[in-house]
């Protein structure tokens, strides 16, 4: 049974139930109304961001349900992208940043996850100011502060 | 979720070195990455047994306190000097300080370091310690001082090495404010606060363990761990106060052999927990006329310490003689009220081998085959719901461990019943 979808700026989208429980918040509005045919409004989504989202969920629609891996260390990978994931989050930064927070409002956590591994790729490896760069941030320290930072934390080089 | 919260969740993917360079991007980038950098050492540090600190690291500690990290178990290795840099650290940041559990190397050079200036930071940091372990030289000697500062300190470990009483050079200069032995062991953490207490090494002399073991007695100390020598179970056998005062005792790092089972379970009539690292059967019940400072236990006389609910032996060693272990057997079965029961491994020399695997057909020692077992256990601890063994063969440890967790799936459900 198809469900359907509004976007912030009202666009409507079809979609199949099954796909559209991707997102846990929408699960959820379903199962609190019950059976409807009355659109599902999604007021922090645009129409653009909505499209690519409804894309991963069409693509990872059979997955299996993620289960919480709670170990000592929560360290997490970020090497163990999908190639199809890859290629899908090759977006500029604003649609990156745009998929994350709505992976995030709409409860997505295959999608949150692997836009957030997309961004910790981008950062490993980098300096302070190729991170500035790649990232357009200022850097606002004065140098004080900097020479600070540096000596408070200079442990962590090595680790 | 805004930018500073996808920062945290994508701070969760990286390690300390790109964290550290995240901290340097900008201020927002700082406040964000800093707290995961130190989160992520102290989930490093506490997933292992301690984090040695060393050379600069105590760098580290201090900025742990200074980000106000909870810290509930991190142990620190560090010299005097660092001690000394670490808490003038702490001092300069005047922060208030959640530090729960502090595992502390206090070395003979500990003592050059604890002027007057370091005292006050120590009044700074210890309110809050819960438990703490002290590595000392001498324990009549400043160190134990510190405790003056820890009036919430339930649980102290005393870790007191052989070479102690041989310390020839004890060259601790004399401080006005240093407390004597009599003034420690009337702080009010012993009949307030403390409730558990490890003594270990063997050469703390009788009247400062019938002390301390008499201030715990008086106090809450319902816990103990203590390596026992003859001057332990000399005062645990002349001291009747101890006989009920105590819960849960551990005896480490010796073979029970001249501090044996029986006396112990004899002994301790309210005990409910109990471990010992190396059990000899044979030890337990017939080396105890070896001990010409102690009298002789009676023959099969019966276990005072009926109330046992927990035992734990790393190694029990089997006698070669069928009645010896048949005796102890016995014995063991008197511990109705038995509901966990743990043996790592098992030993025997040669020539208790043949005797052994005859008589463990009829007890729980060998697992195998478990439908034998199970009755068998059931009839003589009703209450028991866990049992742990390493038995004898680690060759087949697949096999023994799903006959244990069968055992103990039925265990269990009888229990519930």
């Amino acid at each position: 049974m198809p469900v359907t979808l509004t976007s912030l700026d009202n666009q409507e989208f079809k979609v199949d139930k099954e796909v559209a429980e991707r997102s846990i918040l929408i699960k959820n509005m379903i199962e609190d109304v019950g059976e409807s045919d009355a659109p599902i409004p999604l007021p922090n989504v645009s129409a653009a961001v909505l499209t690519k989202v409804i894309e991963y969920c069409e693509h990872h629609r059979n997955d299996p349900v993620q289960v919480q891996d709670e170990t000592d260390d929560p360290r997490k990978r970020s090497n163990d992208i999908e190639e199809w994931d890859m290629k899908f989050m090759q977006v500029d930064q604003e649609m990156l940043f745009e998929i994350i927070l709505a992976a995030n409002y709409l409860d997505i956590k295959p999608l949150l996850d692997v836009g957030c591994k997309t961004v910790a790729n981008i950062i490993k490896g980098k300096t302070p100011e190729e991170i500035r760069k790649a990232f357009n941030i200022v850097n606002d320290f004065t140098p004080e502060e900097e020479a600070q930072i540096k000596k408070e934390n200079e442990w962590a080089e090595d680790r | 979720m805004d930018i500073a919260e996808i920062q945290l969740e994508v701070a969760k993917y990286l390690e300390p070195r790109d964290l550290y360079i995240c901290t340097r991007v900008s201020r927002e980038f700082y406040s964000v990455f800093n707290r995961e950098l130190y989160r992520h050492v102290v989930l490093r540090s506490t997933a292992s047994r301690g984090f040695p600190l060393h050379g600069s690291r105590y760098q580290l500690a201090a900025s742990l306190y200074k980000h106000r990290f909870f810290i509930r178990s991190l142990s620190l290795y560090l010299q005097a000097v660092q001690i000394d840099r670490l808490l003038y650290d702490l001092e300069n940041y005047a922060r208030m300080f959640d530090f729960p559990a502090v595992g502390y190397n206090a070395n003979a050079t500990m003592a050059k370091v604890t002027d007057k200036a370091l005292m006050g930071c120590h009044t700074r940091l210890f309110p809050n310690v819960h438990s703490m372990s002290l590595y000392v030289y001498a324990p009549q000697e400043p160190q134990l001082s510190w405790l003056v500062h820890c009036p919430n300190l339930r649980n102290l470990s005393l870790f007191v090495p052989p070479e102690a009483a041989l310390q020839r050079e004890i060259t601790i200069p004399p401080i006005a404010h240093v407390l004597t032995l009599a003034e420690i062991l009337a702080l009010p953490l012993w009949s307030t606060t403390l409730n558990y207490l490890r003594i270990s090494g063997s050469t703390m002399d009788y009247v400062l363990q019938t002390e301390i073991l008499h201030h715990c007695h008086a106090g809450n100390v319902t816990e103990l761990s203590v390596c026992p020598d003859y001057t332990t179970a000399r005062i645990f056998k002349t001291h009747a106060e101890f006989r009920h005062s105590l819960i849960s005792l551990n005896v480490a790092e010796r073979t029970v052999h001249s501090w044996s089972l029986q006396s112990i379970l004899r002994t301790f009539a309210g005990l409910e927990r109990l471990s010992v690292s190396d059990l000899s059967v044979y030890g337990a019940m017939e080396l105890w006329t070896w001990q010409t400072d102690m009298p002789p236990e009676v023959p099969n006389a019966d276990w005072a310490c009926t109330r046992l609910r927990s035992l734990h032996i790393d190694d029990l060693m089997w006698s070669s003689k069928v009645d010896v272990n048949t005796n102890f057997m016995k014995q063991f079965a008197r511990l109705k009220d038995l509901e966990s029961l743990e043996i790592v491994t098992m030993s025997c020399d040669d020539r208790s081998v043949s005797v052994l695997h005859r008589y463990s057909v009829s007890t729980p020692w060998n697992v195998d085959p478990c439908d034998k077992v199970l009755p068998w256990m059931r009839d003589i601890w009703p209450k028991l719901r866990t049992y742990k063994s390493g038995g004898w063969d680690r060759r087949d440890l697949a096999l023994r461990r799903r006959q244990l967790a069968k055992i103990n799936k039925v265990l269990k459900q009888n229990a519930a019943e």
